[in-house]
């Protein structure tokens, strides 16, 4: 156990410095001078003399890996200096639209996970039933749907017609279950197909004969057994969605006027506001490792067997 | 009755998909007006003789938007698809093939690639470079690649391992002729689903950040643009977020119904 965590822990951390080494070097191949962005962002008319100013002030005259060891060790005290457009320390503009953001995974991480595992196990549980023929529909539907369209037709519907809900929401936790449902209703396509034919590879397994021949009901075999083995690679999945949201909110953001992160990022990407973008990039992906960290964790102590199989050690 | 549903819903698919690409081809020669001419007379918003559909914000005839817009969506999107996956089985056939240290430094690199969310990728590149349509198809084509490689990596690997392969090279055939001429063939199956499967994704994602404002011009005639366009007026004429938005689901229903008909006949 230690061992394989161990090599988990060596591995992902390697993934994070290739990060930080790729969203530093991504920040420096940029066509735009930071400095010379920076002083015409707070002075009409540049000269050469400020930009030089602000470039040895900025630490721009620096060979380049000691700009990487220095912006390295600003970030692991969480100073990633201050935002070219808005001109806040970036970690508070972070700190006020990550919450907003997280919220809203949040509650859509919630309705994700019922949603799939009440239909993916109807569907596996009445296989070909005119339930799993509606829930294929379903499916078809919401891989094809344009988020931001689907969105608008909420909006519509709910606040323009019925007016149940503001049109522009301030991040109230009430207001967050328009935007979580058009999240959700993608992922939940996605993930019930997986957990479906999961269910029924497994259906047709030694044990559920064996259960059926114990006299169990079938929904107690469902729930007790075959779920239980089909859990794990939607774990994996589950997580990789969480990770997917935290970056993937931006558009349904912008479209319900969410004040949070995603509505932030493309703000300072139309804004070219590079600092801002490779926070952005390091905090996306320490969610990602983090995530997938954790579904192994969550595989390891539901089932103990994934220890010893040796293809689970590069399957990261 | 299964097998009824399956083709039916193939059908569908096919014929959708047959009038997007129609629309693609034809559709500027067909559409009533120029979608980029300004009609500051037209007092009537709704649909009239004149404009089917009626006419934009900016009194710009919505129908002949739609039919030039298909160009800009699917196009993008399907040129977007097959760059991506034009890398992809490269990669995949010489990583897949070849093996040995090639093939553990380049799923290595298809790996940390994956390590960052497609999104990620797309912003920090759409970030440093400039935001037009070229750094859009760059970004998308380097965010997807990977996934499709693997895909067409672990094909290849499956047909290498086969006694043909083995017969073939006992013949003294060349790694050319095997890749073209027993490999291809049968990997090409999985090229078409993931193509088809693509489509759709692609055209999603495309309108989405055009949508965004990335990508292209606000005043192009393409769907997602339009939908952000009308964004505003979303009291008044709820219509024009309707009809675009619309246009994108349904193409993408047929590429997705027929990618999985097609995925569920390779099976």
């Amino acid at each position: 156990m230690k061992k394989y965590l161990f090599g988990k822990v060596v591995i992902l951390s390697a993934v994070l410095i290739i990060v930080t080494v790729i969203s530093f070097i991504l920040t420096n191949i940029s066509s735009v001078d930071p400095a010379e962005a920076y002083v015409i962002a707070h002075s009409q008319i540049p000269t050469e003399e400020q930009i030089q100013e602000v470039r040895v002030e900025m630490g721009l005259n620096l060979p380049i890996h000691q700009q990487y060891f220095n912006w390295l060790r600003k970030a692991i005290n969480l100073d990633f200096g201050t935002s070219l457009r808005t001109g806040n320390e970036i970690v508070d503009d972070i700190k006020i639209t990550l919450m907003p953001t997280f919220i809203l995974v949040l509650i859509s991480m919630i309705l994700i996970i019922i949603a799939t595992i009440s239909l993916g196990m109807l569907c596996a549980q009445y296989p070909n039933s005119i339930f799993d023929h509606l829930v294929r529909v379903f499916n078809i539907l919401g891989m094809s749907v344009p988020t931001f369209w689907f969105g608008y037709l909420l909006l519509y519907v709910f606040a323009v017609k019925f007016r149940f809900i503001p049109v522009i929401s301030r991040g109230e936790i009430e207001s967050a279950f328009l935007p979580a449902l058009t999240l959700s209703v993608p992922l939940i396509a996605f993930n019930v197909r997986l957990l479906r034919s999961n269910l029924l590879d497994n259906v047709n397994e030694d044990y559920v004969l064996y259960a059926r021949a114990r006299g169990l009901a079938e929904w107690r075999i469902m729930t007790k057994h075959v779920l239980k083995n089909s859990l794990a690679p939607m774990i994996t999945i589950f997580a990789q969605t969480f990770a997917y949201l935290m970056a993937g909110t931006a558009i349904i953001e912008s479209v319900f006027s969410w004040p949070g992160m995603g509505a932030y990022i493309i703000k300072s990407i139309t804004a070219r506001d590079f600092p801002v973008i490779t926070v952005y990039v390091l905090i996306v992906a320490i969610v990602f490792v983090c995530s997938n960290l954790l579904a192994d964790l969550i595989n390891i102590w539901m089932n103990p067997k994934v220890l010893n199989c040796s293809g689970g050690q590069n399957d990261w | 009755m299964i097998g009824k549903i399956k083709s039916f819903e193939a059908y569908m698919g096919g014929i959708i998909a047959v009038m997007a690409v129609l629309v693609m081809l034809f559709g500027p020669a067909v559409s009533p007006n120029d979608p980029m001419e300004i009609h500051f007379a037209s007092e009537a918003l709704g649909p009239s003789h004149e404009f089917p559909l009626g006419v934009d914000n900016l009194g710009r005839c919505e129908l002949s938007r739609i039919l030039h817009g298909a160009r800009y969506t699917i196009g993008v999107a399907v040129i977007a698809l097959t760059i991506t996956i034009f890398i992809a089985v490269l990669y995949g056939f010489v990583s897949g093939y070849f093996g040995g240290g090639v093939d553990l430094l380049m799923t290595g690199l298809c790996d940390i690639a994956m390590a960052f969310p497609p999104l990620v990728i797309i912003f920090s590149l759409i970030g440093i470079f400039d935001v037009c349509l070229g750094t859009l198809l760059f970004s998308v084509v380097i965010a997807s690649w990977p996934w499709n490689a693997k895909i067409i990596r672990s094909q290849v690997l499956i047909q290498k391992n086969r006694d043909y392969i083995m017969a073939a090279r006992i013949c003294g055939t060349s790694h050319l002729k095997i890749i073209t001429k027993h490999i291809f063939p049968n990997v090409l199956n999985t090229i078409i689903v993931m193509y088809f499967t693509g489509v759709s994704g692609m055209i999603l994602m495309i309108s989405g950040f055009s949508y965004l404002g990335i990508g292209f011009d606000h005043d192009l005639p393409e769907w997602g643009v339009m939908l952000c366009e009308a964004k505003a007026y979303i009291y008044t004429r709820p219509e024009l977020l309707l009809i675009p938005g619309a246009c994108i689901f349904l193409t993408s229903i047929a590429f997705n119904l027929i990618g999985e008909s097609l995925r569920d006949g390779s099976k």
